[in-house]
């Protein structure tokens, strides 16, 4: 095949190729279930943690007795941060943010945070996580977010009323040894157009409205995770899968329905599997403080590679309504996602 | 051409509605050319509710009373043929057995068949014998060979174009053992997931898949549809991707939404149904299925399935303590399922409703498969003297004599075809009916000629294996 074939333009049918078809160039086709599933849990930031099973890629090696494989792994460390605010009198918005400088880059770092009510984080300006829900903590792995050198954590966070107050910590090997980065009075805490002061530690972890929040049982890897995404065909068949038309496992095709089906559309309408992909990512979203309209050209990009057009703009700013909603945000969500723009490949 | 005049000659988007029944006729797969032109027979039914009691029900329990011997500490085993003492029905020489009082009042609106029989597959395995009840064919093939729903999905389409065609109630596919294998047959294989099942495992439940997502209101719903629908039609991408694709797409979120937002939508809603006749039904999971299976076949489901769920070694696959396990299912079953009927009836639907009541196979005390099979013994309750109750049931498979229960669909009523012997072997002795013939028999009860085949890579697949099997006409009115 030539690089001629490749750049062509897809050709646009009207009925069904039969067995006379000539090629014109290539025809748009409908993503498998995985492919779908995996824009989805991109946008929506839901990939899953880990695989289903381990596959190993690289070419099969004798072990080697002097080397001996290892994977690093964190020992349990218990919490030792503190929860922090701005100092003085309790205010709504605090950005808050800490300087380390690492001799390496880590191994493994893992990060817990939570904060009462909300935050978003950025390590050295890439987002790594983020929160609206504190009985919820984040925990995900920073590894690649980190690097030799000088680090810098910055934090926006947001109070709802109440109790304030953000914890976070970050446990990671360095060399040889374990370390960790914990929120405390080291911390710098500045209002909007304020000084930069030095943070206010309210209670330690375990103390305070909120307990042991970060030991919570089962915290998940929430949200944004800078490990390489879990692709879906890595992950078991499920029920919202396999109604796209992913085959049983001992079900040999060599094609997939090349149709979405009346059933398959109603999964995708009303099955509790997107919904759930469409409610996380609508979380997700919403935290990142996106006006609907810098939403829906975010999405437009993101999801089709365009900009939307004025009329297009129109209708979805009458689903997204300011951005934040998250039933609105769900909904713009699918609407995208239903699209076949979305759905079939050039 | 602009865009826009592009946009308006694809007026499709308000022809939707109307076309989507035709367009359902237009799959992935051809009809078989090269042959004979085939004639479909002339419809008797519109409908068919497959009873399914997975795991082998065993006849002389059931349908067919043989000889009778309570539970007696010390009796030989080899005497025993059926567990339970037959009883009369409405029909005077069709007698049936104990705890199926209320099936034994209708029997007079169909037809029992004694003589079905399944091949001698060797070792005994459920899956492959359900396999090949519902598709017609022995596993494992090359082909992934559709249920029997699935044809009549296919070849006839949907009855209501609002309803799902094929329609599969009670039976999980997750959790309940010999998964692939379930998931194998309940599926159209070549035909496409277009005529696959609409999986219903929990009748109670079934009103959630018509309904929008939990937590989601109907306004909101149909909000978020209207607000796509006018965004796809702001699209300029829309003529880079072919029409043919874009109108199956759209045909098919239209289909689902107005499943979603019709008046048919309440037939999944078992909680509509006045009390007093859902008390009538509600023996359990089972019985609520049939509930529900009545009110889809009201809303025009062209083919349901209903199954008390096949899970290895529960229900009707008894491999020990088989006299108390019957027992306790046909207080499950014999309620519904004769209420169905009478419904089905009252309602002046049972003549265009053919109901099938059927099972992989048959169960003996003594013989595993047929007489000279390979067959592994796999009761789990051997003993050639009765010791203790679990001894006291059917527990072996048996392949050479199975009943099956048809009704209405212009079957003919209170009349018995075919015999299986008095003594053991309890083989069909009478007008033997394998699974080709049962199937063509269905078939043709709905209009589909049992030779009907599809194309799968230049070769023919038939309805009924190889295109043999022929109708069992005698039992039609």
């Amino acid at each position: 095949m030539t690089s001629e074939a490749y750049q062509s333009r897809s050709a646009v049918l009207k009925t069904k190729p039969g067995e006379d078809y000539v090629y014109a160039g290539p025809i748009a086709k409908r993503m498998t279930a995985e492919q779908l599933i995996d824009a989805v849990w991109q946008i929506t930031g839901t990939n899953p943690a880990k695989p289903s099973g381990q596959v190993v890629r690289a070419e099969r090696t004798p072990p080697t007795p002097t080397r001996p494989a290892t994977v690093t792994t964190l020992s349990p460390t218990a919490v030792t941060a503190k929860w922090i605010w701005y100092p003085g009198v309790v205010i709504k918005k605090t950005d808050l943010r800490k300087k380390f400088t690492l001799s390496t880059k880590p191994k493994i770092a893992i990060l817990k945070a939570t904060c009462d009510n909300a935050f978003a984080m950025k390590i050295n300006g890439k987002v790594v996580a983020s929160s609206k829900e504190w009985t919820a903590p984040v925990q995900v792995d920073v590894t690649d977010a980190l690097a030799k050198g000088e680090n810098v954590i910055e934090v926006a966070a947001e109070m709802f009323g109440g109790a304030a107050g953000f914890i976070c910590q970050i446990d990671f090997i360095e060399g040889e040894k374990q370390r960790s980065i914990t929120t405390d009075k080291t911390w710098q805490a500045h209002e909007a157009d304020g000084k930069w002061l030095a943070a206010t530690e309210s209670h330690p972890h375990g103390a305070g409205p909120w307990g042991g929040v970060l030991n919570k049982k089962g915290v998940s890897s929430q949200l944004v995770s800078s490990t390489r995404p879990v692709r879906a065909a890595l992950v078991k068949n499920d029920f919202l899968m396999r109604s796209l038309g992913r085959p049983h496992r001992d079900q040999v095709v060599t094609t997939r329905p090349a149709e979405l089906t009346t059933l398959q559309a109603i999964d995708l309408s009303n099955g509790d599997i997107l919904a759930g992909y469409l409610s996380l990512g609508a979380k997700h979203t919403a935290s990142q403080g996106k006006s609907a309209d810098q939403l829906i050209h975010w999405l437009y990009r993101f999801a089709l590679s365009r900009e939307p057009n004025a009329e297009e703009l129109t209708i979805l700013s009458e689903v997204a309504g300011d951005g934040r909603d998250l039933v609105a945000v769900e909904d713009l969500l699918w609407s995208v996602f239903m699209l076949p723009e979305f759905q079939f490949v050039r | 051409m602009s865009i826009q005049e592009e946009i308006a000659r694809r007026g499709f988007l308000k022809q939707l509605g109307a076309a989507s029944a035709a367009a359902l006729a237009c799959g992935g797969t051809d009809l078989w050319a090269n042959a004979e032109a085939i004639i479909h027979p002339k419809a008797k039914a519109d409908s068919c509710i497959l009873i399914w009691l997975a795991g082998g029900m065993a006849a002389p329990d059931t349908f067919d009373p043989k000889r009778y011997l309570p539970f007696e500490k010390g009796l030989e085993v080899e005497r025993i043929l059926s567990t339970f003492p037959a009883i009369d029905t409405a029909v005077d020489n069709i007698k049936i057995t104990q705890g199926m009082e209320n099936i034994a009042k209708v029997m007079d609106r169909g037809t029992l068949i004694r003589s079905a029989v399944q091949p001698d597959l060797g070792h005994i395995l459920h899956s492959r014998h359900q396999y090949h009840w519902h598709t017609g064919y022995v596993p494992p093939l090359t082909v992934a060979a559709p249920h029997i729903g699935a044809w009549m999905a296919r070849v006839l389409g949907p009855k209501n174009p609002v309803v799902p065609p094929f329609i599969n109630i009670g039976q999980r596919l997750e959790g309940v053992g010999e998964k692939e294998e379930l998931k194998a047959f309940t599926t159209a294989g070549f035909f496409g997931s277009e005529f696959g099942p609409m999986n219903l495992p929990f009748p109670k439940d079934a009103v959630r898949s018509v309904q929008p997502p939990k937590g989601m209101e109907p306004g909101r719903f149909s909000n978020r549809y209207r607000h796509y629908r006018k965004l796809i039609e702001q699209s300029p991408h829309r003529e880079l991707i072919s029409d043919y694709q874009q109108e199956s797409m759209l045909r098919s979120m239209d289909a689902a939404h107005r499943l979603l937002e019709s008046k048919e939508k309440h037939a999944f809603d078992l909680t509509r149904e006045p009390k007093e006749s859902y008390d009538r039904y509600d023996t359990g999971r089972f019985g609520r299925g049939c509930l529900l299976a009545r009110r889809l076949v009201e809303e025009g489901a062209r083919f349901v399935e209903v199954t008390t769920e096949y899970i290895p070694f529960v229900h009707w696959d008894t491999h020990e303590n088989g006299h108390s396990t019957v027992a306790r299912l046909k207080k499950e079953i014999d309620r519904p399922i004769a209420q169905l009927i009478l419904d089905l009836e009252a309602k002046g639907i049972l003549d265009r409703t053919l109901v099938v009541i059927a099972s992989e196979f048959s169960r003996d005390m003594m013989i595993e498969g047929v007489p000279g099979s390979s067959a592994k013994d796999q009761s789990r309750a051997r003993s050639k003297t009765l010791q203790e109750p679990k001894h006291y049931g059917l527990h072996r498979h048996f392949t050479g004599g199975t009943s099956v229960a048809m009704f209405g669909g212009g079957v003919k009523k209170g009349s018995l075809y075919g015999k299986t012997a008095d003594e053991r072997p309890l083989l069909a002795v009478k007008k033997p009916v394998p699974v080709e013939d049962l199937h063509a028999t269905i078939f043709t009860a709905m209009g589909i000629s049992p030779k009907t085949a599809y194309e799968v890579e230049k070769r023919p697949f038939f309805a009924t294996k190889d295109g043999i099997g022929k109708s069992v006409d005698d039992i039609f009115a």
